[in-house]
């Protein structure tokens, strides 16, 4: 009788844990198939990777030349900065002029016409890696051929002399800079109106406006995107940088651009040097001084050693004399 | 009422014996604290794992030129954090006492490092750019040169020296066997040392060739514990190597630009110096 009790209680115990087994299984399938696990997996397979500096460069760029070569479509929507939105406003603006539509819906139709212009030609040059429709090339031949507008050329000649007088031999290297960190907004574009939000800056006699990382001056009636002026504070700095160290002094290098923390936030300071970094603002150019080769980036003259295995480049004093290898 | 007292009877004495065990294990303890540490400090390493990497050594050090290939992992920490392992191949062949050459084909660009018993010279073949410098007239002392002055060294420049068994055991704390195992199919013994900085492990091809077929060292006391892996092949410890190899005449590295070497105090001023600028 004893044993038939034990035997009955280990059954019913047996049996309890079975069903909690059961009843734990159709549990779990139910909540997965409710869309708990699953539901989470798909949203970690759907969420959109983070991408580094350079493939947001590669994808910005994509993104930058299929607009270009399809139109300039509608951007509305579009996810790129405020900078660019404007910017490429602008060209859809200016394009519709230079097809000879006539629909401007600004007031100041004449600056618009400068704008476009100027903007054709200076941000698309051969050889610069974006490919153009044979019509755009078209009309930028046309511009630079100075057939269409003679103000255009006085304005253009005007705006060049500014950049070369402030930021000299900005054309060759500095212009990609904002490129160079993800931004769309080439050194020597104009635009109309300046971002809502922006920093008023001044160093000596010239006013900078600082907004979405970028740099303007005033120019004429228009602003200009202008290399990062060296005494600039800003409260922020550009997302990508790297740590540099000259002595116990740390700066940010922000694609050739260098900047140091100050008590009221960042300062923009000349290329320490003896700063040493890893890799070159990708338009450094080659130079050969005295047969010894340096490479150009901005005001910043780098040359390259061994340290242990690997290659470096490092920031050093300005050579005298230059003279240019391609 | 008889198996209550019993269950008493029988924790006292478990209660008992633990206590007995404690205050035992304690003098024991204290005992051993009044040891001179003399005896911490010697390298713990047993008498088969010793024998069996100084007979590697020793095979390695009869041979008067020798040469083999590597294949090398090797992690790097980003500056987000992320452990990430590059690899690289490397040819090394080494001409004793006074000559060593080795060629890199690796994930960050290729590289060749030759020392003919003055020069010391390092090319980037990728970046089309070479340093070369005066070393002393041995391949021990030009190794330590190197790292002493510009920081680097050839890669498992362990082997390169004239005496591998010396310049490996030389830091070692604790060495031990772990075991027969292969490595790409070559049955291999496997031992591992511990160092103050590193822990390393080392694959011995057993039988009459006692070449060492992988090498592996972990840094334990950087982030993440970043580490370096190399197997080894192709030993030819009876290489007739040319003197073409080493004696490259620095002409034929035309279109190459000569840059400098930088070294360990400029890297070192560059990191945490004292402001001075070049």
């Amino acid at each position: 009788m004893r044993n038939k009790r034990r035997l009955l209680s280990k059954t019913s115990k047996f049996v309890l844990h079975a069903l909690l087994v059961l009843y734990s299984i159709v549990l779990t399938r139910v909540t997965c198939s409710a869309g708990g696990l699953f539901e989470y997996r798909e949203s970690q397979i759907k969420r959109r990777p983070v991408l580094d500096q350079r493939t947001k460069t590669r994808e910005n760029r994509e993104v930058y030349k299929s607009r270009m070569q399809s139109g300039y479509p509608d951007i509305s929507g579009s996810p790129d900065t405020e900078i660019s939105q404007e910017v490429s406003n602008k060209k859809v603006t200016s394009r519709s002029a230079s097809v000879g539509s006539v629909h401007h819906s600004g007031a100041n139709t004449q600056a618009t016409q400068n704008n476009m212009a100027y903007i054709m030609t200076m941000s698309y040059r051969p050889g610069d890696g974006v490919k153009f429709s044979a019509e755009e090339k078209e009309y930028v031949e046309a511009i630079r051929n100075s057939n269409i507008d003679d103000s255009l050329q006085t304005i253009t000649k005007e705006l060049h002399g500014f950049l070369e007088n402030n930021w000299p031999g900005w054309r060759g290297n500095w212009d990609d800079y904002y490129i160079g960190l993800s931004i769309l907004a080439n050194i020597g574009l104009t635009v109309d109106n300046l971002p809502e939000q922006h920093e008023i800056i001044k160093i000596k006699d010239l006013t900078y406006y600082y907004a979405g990382s970028v740099y303007y001056a005033k120019f004429r009636d228009i602003y200009v995107v202008v290399p990062p002026p060296h005494g600039a504070i800003t409260g922020t700095m550009p997302a990508e940088y790297t740590n540099v160290y000259v002595g116990n002094t740390a700066y940010f290098n922000c694609g050739g651009a260098f900047y140091v923390k100050v008590d009221n936030g960042y300062q923009v300071v000349a290329p320490p040097v003896g700063a040493i970094v890893n890799e070159l603002p990708r338009k450094a150019y080659c130079t050969l001084i005295r047969k010894n080769a340096y490479s150009v980036y901005g005001t910043a003259y780098y040359k390259r050693f061994f340290r242990g295995h690997s290659v470096i480049y490092k920031v050093v004093k300005v050579p005298e004399v230059k003279k240019t290898v391609n | 009422m008889l198996r209550k007292q019993k269950h008493i009877i029988i924790f006292t004495v478990i209660c008992t014996v633990f206590l007995l065990c404690l205050s035992a294990s304690h003098g024991i303890i204290s005992a051993d604290e009044t040891l001179p540490a003399e005896t911490e400090e010697k390298p713990v390493i047993d008498s088969r794992t010793d024998k069996l990497l100084r007979a590697m050594g020793d095979y390695l050090k009869s041979s008067g030129q020798f040469s083999f290939h590597a294949e090398i992992n090797f992690d790097d920490l980003i500056s987000s954090g992320h452990k990430i392992q590059y690899a690289f191949a490397s040819d090394i062949a080494v001409h004793r006492p006074d000559r060593v050459y080795v060629e890199r084909r690796t994930d960050l660009g290729g590289k060749r490092f030759w020392y003919d018993g003055k020069n010391m010279t390092l090319m980037d073949v990728t970046f089309g750019v070479y340093a070369t410098e005066p070393v002393p007239d041995d391949i021990d002392a030009a190794m330590d040169y190197l790292m002493e002055k510009y920081g680097f060294s050839p890669p498992l420049v362990d082997f390169i020296y004239s005496d591998p068994y010396r310049t490996l055991i030389e830091n070692v704390e604790y060495g031990f066997y772990v075991g027969l195992h292969r490595i790409r199919g070559i049955r291999c013994h496997h031992l591992a040392f511990v160092q103050k900085d590193i822990d390393w492990q080392i694959w011995i091809e057993d039988g009459k060739q006692m070449v060492p077929r992988k090498f592996l060292i972990t840094y334990k006391t950087l982030p993440e514990s970043p580490q370096f892996s190399a197997t080894l092949s192709e030993w030819d410890l009876d290489a007739g190597l040319p003197d073409a190899l080493f004696d490259i005449d620095l002409t034929s590295t035309e279109g190459f630009e000569k840059i400098e070497f930088m070294t360990i105090t400029d890297t070192a001023f560059e990191k945490a110096g004292t402001g001075q600028q070049e």
